[in-house]
């Protein structure tokens, strides 16, 4: 499976690749923990998310090992104060910890 | 030569009564008149005391009246653009309406912990230094409200809700002028609210205040007040046009809004010596912000010469084409215009009329445009049909057509006249087009900007608002009780007559 998140969105606009991920490079507990957190970004993504503009965008792109694609979108407000959701953030600390 | 000390005095004439019959005290004018017989001769006293006879008496000074009651209304001061923009700097600016400890209204208050709320002073002004949080309070309110209030004069004073105003739900827009610390500001209709953030470049002195930028603060405020009108926007599977548009609105306010102040207009004029397209401040859009960012024209720019397929699908930046287009249409009906009643209005007054026109074709076309997935030429075919409604000169619709056209948002019909410089700018009904219609097609309804997603979340209903009116007979009394007694009315209750105003509007 391989993940890959871009950020977008704010006010100054713009894109930003935050990274890939391939859990054909990773063991086999990391690789449970991804799928993991997969779901969770999944059931994230279909509850109700912030709205409003100049908000941040997580575009979230999975590819299975089969190839079969998945777009996952989640929104932040960007707020300082208000951290990243914890499925969010914990697959931005993997992507962060591949680089 | 005249001298107090060459001729006698006339004697002080007796102080007349006058008999008011509202009652009013006119002892200060009365004051006035005996010091103006102490003053040195004036040449009537010295017509008299040469002994030429009058033609007849001079009358009493007649009183004017004070106004009463008091007009509401408070001085802020704002950015003309933003701390970057030294050339143009802060203004004394005055909001017409009654603005209560916060600052605050019916519609809009202000957070900053520690701060707010911020006192008026005896005046009822919000008068303070830059660089203090008083002063963001005071600015950011300002903008935000000017914005509100130039959207809803150019609707015909119609009042625009928020997008939770339904139900008779009253609830403020609250403007967070120092939220936290970060490079952004946002609207959020989660939260009702505008935050606004600072961040210090590493190296620089001192922080960059967003919300100092009337440009990012007229652009939030935007958002929030399309928000009110077409809540369908910001929801689920609309395409990148459509977020697009709310970005181009943002920034299309802070141009309008700058056009709408007649100093900043005139400023324009003589900076590009009436041409929109020589390099000015109001095109360069949230200067300080993008010079912050490496971009010494502005964080975007309006007059730009983007192509549909020279941009990606984020929103802001496919935001560049529609406000490029709109800033285009903006200087070709000036220069119509000016051409026109050159001899008749100062250009200022001419870009500051075209500007208000603009902003209200382009306004109600994008409350005609569907309620959700809008795309360009939705609105291009809105503005055309309103614009013709309301009888303008057909050459506006050729502006219309022909920047979009050339912006590859709609599809051509003829070789275009304005690439061709072949348009007559002395004809108003100059057209390139064959039909006067609003039926343009998208030229590319496979571009992704048409077919993508943005997959945006949950959307609520909106709502039209009918024009409110408030009880002002009641604030007024409220207001001379307090200024006269000093008797101090709780700010809730000076706006209570508005807010139950709103209530009846927001069913």
């Amino acid at each position: 499976m391989i993940i890959r998140v871009t950020r977008s969105g704010g006010f100054g606009g713009g894109e930003e690749k935050l990274g890939a991920l391939d859990t054909g490079k990773l063991d086999g507990s990391a690789v449970a923990r991804i799928k993991d957190l997969v779901g969770e970004l999944e059931r994230l993504a279909a509850r109700d998310q912030a709205i409003g503009a100049d908000l941040f965008r997580y575009d979230v792109d999975i590819e299975d090992d089969q190839g079969a694609r998945r777009h996952l979108v989640l929104i932040h407000e960007g707020d300082p104060g208000v951290p990243l959701p914890e499925p969010l953030a914990q697959l931005l600390a993997a992507l962060e910890g591949r680089r | 030569m005249r001298t107090a000390v060459s001729y006698p005095r006339s004697p002080v004439p007796p102080v007349r009564r006058h008999d008011d019959p509202t009652g009013e005290d006119f002892g200060n004018v009365r004051q006035a008149s005996r010091t103006a017989v102490r003053d040195p001769l004036g040449p009537a006293e010295a017509v008299e005391a040469a002994g030429i006879p009058r033609a007849m008496p001079v009358p009493p000074p007649i009183p004017v009246p004070k106004p009463f009651p008091v007009p509401l209304g408070s001085r802020f001061f704002i950015w003309k653009q933003d701390p970057s923009v030294g050339a143009l700097g802060r203004r004394l600016v005055f909001i017409p309406s009654l603005v209560v400890n916060g600052p605050r209204d019916a519609r809009i208050d202000t957070s900053l912990v520690g701060t707010s709320p911020v006192s008026r002073n005896a005046d009822g002004d919000f008068l303070f230094l830059a660089d203090t949080p008083e002063g963001d309070c005071a600015h950011t309110f300002a903008v935000v409200r000017e914005t509100l209030t130039m959207f809803e004069r150019v609707r015909g004073g119609v009042t625009i809700a928020w997008a939770w105003n339904v139900g008779g739900n009253t609830d403020v827009l609250t403007a967070y002028p120092r939220a936290g610390v970060t490079a952004n500001a946002f609207y959020s209709r989660g939260q009702k609210a505008l935050k606004f953030f600072f961040f210090t470049l590493s190296g620089a002195p001192e922080p960059l205040f967003t919300c100092r930028s009337l440009d990012i603060v007229a652009h939030e405020s935007g958002h929030a007040i399309l928000d009110g009108l077409k809540s369908g926007w910001l929801g689920i599977n609309n395409p990148p046009q459509t977020g697009g548009l709310h970005e181009s609105f943002g920034d299309l306010a802070a141009i309008f809004l700058a056009l709408a102040q007649l100093d900043q207009a005139d400023a324009l004029i003589a900076m590009t010596k009436a041409d929109l397209h020589q390099k000015n401040f109001l095109a360069a859009l949230a200067e300080q912000f993008g010079a912050a960012v490496g971009r010494p024209a502005g964080l975007r720019n309006a007059d730009n010469d983007l192509k549909l397929s020279q941009v990606s699908n984020e929103v802001h930046e496919i935001s560049q084409i529609f406000t490029g287009a709109i800033y285009d249409i903006l200087a070709d009906i000036f220069r119509y215009e000016r051409i026109r009643q050159s001899k008749t209005k100062d250009p200022a007054l001419v870009l500051m009329e075209v500007g208000q026109h603009l902003c209200g074709l382009l306004l109600s076309a994008l409350i005609r445009a569907p309620d959700t997935g809008a795309l360009y030429v939705d609105v291009v075919n809105q503005m055309l049909k309103v614009s013709k409604e309301q009888n303008d000169p057909q050459i506006y619709r050729t502006f219309i057509y022909e920047r979009f056209a050339l912006r590859e948002v709609v599809a051509t019909e003829a070789p275009l006249a304005l690439a061709r410089g072949i348009v007559d700018w002395r004809d108003a009904a100059f057209a390139s087009r064959k039909d006067d219609k609003a039926d343009l097609v998208a030229a590319d309804l496979q571009h992704p900007s048409v077919t993508g997603s943005q997959d945006r979340s949950g959307c609520c209903g909106t709502m039209q608002s009918p024009e409110y009116a408030r009880d002002q007979k009641t604030l007024d009394a409220e207001l001379k009780k307090l200024a006269e007694e000093g008797v101090t009315i709780p700010d809730a209750a000076l706006l209570a007559d508005e807010v139950a105003g709103l209530q009846r509007t927001f069913k």
